[in-house]
């Protein structure tokens, strides 16, 4: 089948690889309609993360039909039009029970690696390199979906394709976000990033009843998409001071919730931008870090941050002070999708939730190594680019 | 005066992953930097992590108990037909303690090996080659946690859709033992 793989640090190709098959019994092998890119694939592409091969299959934000069944599967059959969130999980061992599905005990088939690295094993995730299973993305023909029960979900009859698709990953992300940092009608929400998972973290804290929520960030098509799309505020920070802000949002407060949705490769509009820049590249740091500096320091006292963009190592100069003697409350994870993505879809189908706008850029699997190169450099305002496969046509739906 | 130490220590780790890549940049080459898989940026910090995190299983203490939690009640884990899943291939090279785990957290199953176990060099050699027996020992636990808890073993891909190039391999052959090391 054909597939865009991953061949080195910025190096991208469109080739023929082999057909996934059933391996277990609660797999399902599905024919990928729409597959999307994630800012956490720029990680990958970059090569700041580790464990990548040469030939592994990128893709982890994906939606399609159903073609074979493994024999325990009992919730699908062939034909089934699905999401698949991003996070495998097996749905019995005690963090799935206890709805923490990205630190799954059995999806992950390398576990020692993120053992070693953090002390603790995490769950596996598609096309998110042999640190977290090394299983093969959605930018190709067809994958395979192990624990399909618990990963792979119906679309709702009037739930298109484009706006499905970003159930899998951005919304559950979002929502992963807003309920972890413990939102509560009535509270200020400040999102840093205002990408899919930062417009998707400020709709998902809309929802849950917050009074005020605000997207932070340097692209004004973004920030336009955010208010528009999604209902939240926006603060430009090349053209403002963003605590200066918050604080007269908030009566001199600061936000009640904090959501940093941008991660490692953050950038600034200030000298502290150079520094981490210049560690990064150096290789003194592996990660960037100032929106997370910036959120502790602007958060409210006893307030809750919520750390959602993917941080791989370590960061300098965090506030450490700060957030101890502010008696903050941080949090992150990875998203923990099978939690949050039927009330996704029911939002979508309610029309409480705004999705398919993300695609920017819907284009052919072909075209995969230009789709990265306009996301990673934002080229034409491009928020996703979304690879469509199967002949797949624009605002299609069953 | 061990603090010195481990901080000597993740120094020169930092230092060690810092010149790595910087000979990497320097030369042009991207193999020169890189530690595992086929692009890495390793940073001193992510160095410094992986020693720091205890990434020394060859050289813990040889009468160390393993273990795993389960997330099943104990009378599901010893059920009087010996040991659970491929524990009981080992059941003559390895003592297990099973207990119920506080609150509502399982059984934890404990295992150690009986006997000897390579340690220093030869230690080294031997995980290298995949001989050490406590590989074995941590993913008979993993894979008994799964069978217990899932009825089966999850299968990573195949065929793989990846290339054999030099970074690759060494991937390859770490990933290969991906259930036999970690820190349980």
């Amino acid at each position: 089948m054909k597939a865009l793989v991953w061949n080195g640090v910025n190096k991208l190709g469109v080739e023929q690889v082999p057909d996934p098959q059933i391996l277990n019994s609660g797999d399902i092998i599905l024919k990928v309609r729409l597959s999307s890119v994630c800012g956490s694939d720029l990680h990958l592409l970059g090569g700041y993360l580790p464990a990548m091969r040469a030939g592994d299959v990128l893709g982890h934000e994906f939606m399609g039909e159903v073609v074979e069944v493994g024999r325990g599967v009992q919730n699908h059959s062939v034909g089934d039009r699905v999401v698949v969130c991003s996070f495998i999980a097996c749905g019995r061992c005690w963090f799935c029970q206890h709805e923490m599905y990205s630190l799954c005990e059995n999806s992950n088939t390398n576990p020692a690696i993120t053992e070693t690295l953090y002390g603790s094993a995490l769950g596996a995730c598609f096309a998110y390199s042999h640190a977290l299973g090394g299983f093969a993305g959605s930018h190709a023909e067809y994958i395979r979906v192990p624990f399909a029960d618990q990963g792979a979900f119906t679309i709702p009859d009037g739930v298109s394709d484009e706006a499905a698709l970003f159930a899998s990953d951005a919304a559950p992300t979002g929502w992963t976000g807003a309920d972890g940092a413990g939102v509560q009608p009535g509270d200020v929400v400040a999102v840093w990033g205002a990408g899919a998972v930062g417009q998707m973290a400020a709709r998902a804290a809309i929802l849950m009843g917050a009074e005020r929520v605000v997207n932070i960030d340097r692209y004004p098509e973004r920030l336009r998409m955010a208010e528009k799309n999604i209902g939240s505020e926006a603060i430009n920070y090349t053209e403002t001071h963003v605590e200066e802000e918050l604080r007269e949002m908030t009566g001199g407060r600061g936000p009640d919730v904090c959501i940093e949705a941008v991660g490692m490769e953050s950038h600034a509009d200030n000298p502290m931008f150079l520094y981490d820049w210049a560690k990064q590249q150096t290789y003194m740091q592996s990660d960037r870090a100032f929106p997370l500096r910036e959120a502790v320091h602007a958060c409210r006292k006893g307030g809750s941050l919520f750390v959602l963009g993917v941080y791989l190592g370590t960061v300098d100069k965090f506030p450490m002070g700060a957030a101890m003697n502010k008696g903050l409350q941080i949090r992150g994870a990875q998203q923990h999708g099978q939690r949050y993505i039927p009330q996704i879809l029911q939002h979508i189908q309610n029309g409480e939730l705004e999705t398919s706008h993300l695609m920017t850029h819907p284009m052919s699997l072909d075209e995969g190594p230009k789709g990265y190169d306009m996301f990673k450099n934002k080229i034409d305002g491009c928020v996703r680019s979304v690879f469509q496969l199967d002949g797949h046509s624009n605002g299609h739906s069953h | 005066m061990k603090a010195k130490k481990v901080v000597a220590i993740g120094g020169l780790a930092a230092a060690g992953g810092g010149t790595a890549l910087l000979i990497g940049r320097l030369t042009g080459s991207r193999w020169a930097g890189r530690v595992v898989g086929d692009g890495y940026r390793p940073s001193g910090a992510a160095t410094r992590a992986f020693f720091a995190g205890g990434g020394a299983p060859s050289g813990g203490r040889a009468d160390r108990w393993h273990a795993v939690t389960v997330n099943v009640p104990p009378q599901e884990v010893s059920s009087g037909d010996g040991l659970p899943g491929p524990l009981a291939a080992m059941a003559d090279r390895i003592e297990v303690r099973i207990k119920p785990a506080p609150g509502d957290r399982g059984t934890e199953i404990h295992a150690r090996l009986r006997g000897s176990v390579p340690s220093g060099p030869s230690a080294i050699k031997a995980r290298a080659s995949g001989e050490d027996p406590r590989q074995d020992l941590r993913a008979a636990l993993r894979e008994t946690r799964s069978i217990l808890e899932i009825g089966e073993v999850l299968s990573p891909d195949k065929p793989p859709t990846t290339k054999d190039t030099p970074g690759g391999k060494l991937l390859g052959m770490v990933t290969s033992r991906g259930r036999g090391e970690g820190l349980i």
